[in-house]
């Protein structure tokens, strides 16, 4: 049985969608099976960032109607054997589909696969219902902005009451000068808000935007920071021990960072 | 014709397509289906006009028919859409109408297909006045069944229009799909994440960047045109090709023109439109 794992904000514009294709193109690259499933119903993303979107011809919502079978509806990836993806449908919305349906479905795919990584809708209505009803581990992905935080720390208490595990939290879209000046929140700060386990740091990078607009997860450049930072994160959900990277060369913020690690770690 | 009978998804995938020049699209076939209809064999499936012909045997046995029939059907599963019309074409044989009734439960059960209209290609056998009534009787019946279908798959945000031959006056975008049954024109833009599905041809008066589906229950004749045709996927009847992964550099050989997709040779061809050979 595969981990089933979604990756959530509450906040739109984060990067869940971002984090999903790199995370799943990383553990694909390590040599897992992976599954990417696109749970946002009518504003389907992840086939675009993924480069597959004019592959699709069957979606999520065709295979939970029995228009086809859930083998049609995979889209195999261009660069990866070992990866997958389950499309979202445009042309219908978040009811078009249950969360037991999501869960039968989610049930069916980890006997596969792996990993499968649940792309989850922003808010926290039926989209997000449904995209956490399969999965048994949450990732939180934030930006250092109040409100992402405040949205974050919102759908922590709601996977709780959901009685997931602790969700892991990544950081997204750091910017380590701004966090020197005082002018951005502190990778800590956020931690002592949210309270939950650190699983990485991706520092804010511009070669994200031209690689969404490609369809090429970040991390298959390998001089891209992001995409460093993804890959670590795919390593640490494969079970190494990874250190977070150094965003800068400033030896105070790196130790700060190892000593939030070793919090995380506990 | 009867009804206007929902047309879902196409069948079909495209795993493995060939990579044609950019500017071009590849194809992908969907072969087996095809090749079945081709053979003479005791049940035929043939594009129909209206949908789909049956062809059957009229020499063989009526129970070793239907069990031919059922057999068929059940391999050429994802070769129907739901709702398509069936014509029977039983050459000389005379049907009872316990038996008319049969065959219809077997198409209506399958596939959800709707059969519409028998005949007789013999012409030595005139009208078949038995089962005319019968055929009258179940038309309300075969009414109501497509449209509950298709209520309980669309929703508000969906805008599925069901219309015979349709003008639509605005640009489809994103998440928004047309259904037609007949053709359609598009005044306006087709942009990519919206989705044009017709029973016959399919004419966008602006750029085609979603998906556009003609032929939708299994007309290899119907075509697709554009101003501009940058589609996302392209499908017609059950062939389906998508764009090339590449996007072309700028200043390539683009075409900027009115183009017309087509079957050709098994494959889907587009090519520039030319009023004059069309």
């Amino acid at each position: 049985m595969g981990q089933a794992i979604v990756v959530t904000s509450g906040k739109g514009g984060v990067g869940k969608t971002t984090t999903t294709a790199n995370l799943g193109t990383a553990l694909a690259m390590a040599g897992s099976k992976v599954v990417l499933m696109d749970a946002d119903i009518g504003l389907r993303n992840l086939d675009v960032v993924m480069g597959l979107e004019n592959r699709i011809v069957y979606d999520l919502v065709d295979v939970v109607e029995g228009y086809c079978r859930l083998k049609q509806a995979l889209i195999k990836d261009k660069r990866f054997e070992s990866l997958y993806l389950l499309p979202a449908a445009q042309t219908k919305d978040k009811t078009a589909v249950s969360p037991d349906q999501m869960k039968a479905l989610v049930e069916e795919l980890a006997k596969e696969f792996d990993f499968v990584i649940i792309d989850s809708p922003a808010g926290i209505e039926q989209g997000f219902k449904n995209a956490i009803a399969g999965a048994e581990k949450a990732v939180i992905v934030t930006t250092p902005e109040v409100s992402a935080v405040r949205d974050a720390d919102r759908i922590i208490g709601l996977l709780e009451a959901a009685q997931m595990a602790p969700p892991m939290l990544i950081i997204n879209r750091i910017r380590p000068k701004m966090v020197k000046q005082g002018d951005m929140m502190d990778i800590s700060d956020m931690i002592d808000i949210l309270a939950i386990d650190l699983l990485g740091v991706v520092p804010d990078d511009e070669s994200i935007v031209v690689s969404t607009n490609r369809g090429e997860p970040a991390v298959l450049s390998p001089s891209s920071k992001a995409g460093e930072a993804y890959r670590n994160i795919a390593r640490r959900l494969q079970g190494e021990d990874v250190p977070l990277m150094s965003l800068d060369s400033d030896d105070g913020f790196f130790s700060k960072l190892k000593r939030i690690m070793g919090l995380g770690a506990k | 014709m009867v009804n206007n009978c929902r047309i879902p998804k196409p069948a079909g995938l495209l795993r493995n397509c060939p990579r044609v020049r950019p500017g071009a699209i590849s194809a992908a076939k969907e072969g087996k289906a095809f090749q079945l209809a081709k053979r003479q064999e005791d049940v035929i499936f043939k594009g129909h006009k209206n949908g789909v012909l049956a062809v059957l045997n009229d020499e063989i046995e009526y129970p070793s028919l239907k069990e031919k029939l059922a057999a068929k059907l059940a391999l050429a599963e994802r070769f129907f859409f739901e709702g398509a019309e069936v014509t029977l074409d039983v050459g000389r044989r005379m049907l009872t109408t316990p038996q008319l009734v049969e065959l219809d439960e077997l198409l209506r059960g399958r596939h959800g297909l709707c059969l519409v209209d028998v005949l007789h290609t013999d012409p030595s056998v005139a009208g078949e006045p038995e089962e005319e009534p019968d055929l009258a009787a179940r038309e309300g019946e075969r009414g109501a069944a497509p449209q509950r279908r298709s209520a309980s798959r669309e929703t508000d945000e969906q805008q599925a229009l069901q219309l015979d031959s349709g003008l639509v006056r605005r640009t489809l975008r994103s998440g928004q799909r047309v259904q037609c049954d007949g053709n359609v024109v598009i005044m306006g833009d087709v942009n990519p994440g919206a989705v044009v599905i017709a029973t016959g041809d399919i004419l966008v008066m602006g750029v085609l960047r979603g998906v556009a589906h003609a032929g939708a229950t299994g007309n290899q004749r119907a075509v697709v045109a554009a101003f501009r045709l940058e589609p996302t996927q392209l499908r017609i009847a059950n062939f389906i090709s998508r764009s090339p992964d590449e996007t072309p550099a700028a200043g390539t050989d683009q075409p900027r023109g009115p183009e017309v997709a087509s079957i050709k040779n098994g494959v889907v061809v587009i090519e520039p439109y030319l009023p004059h050979v069309n």
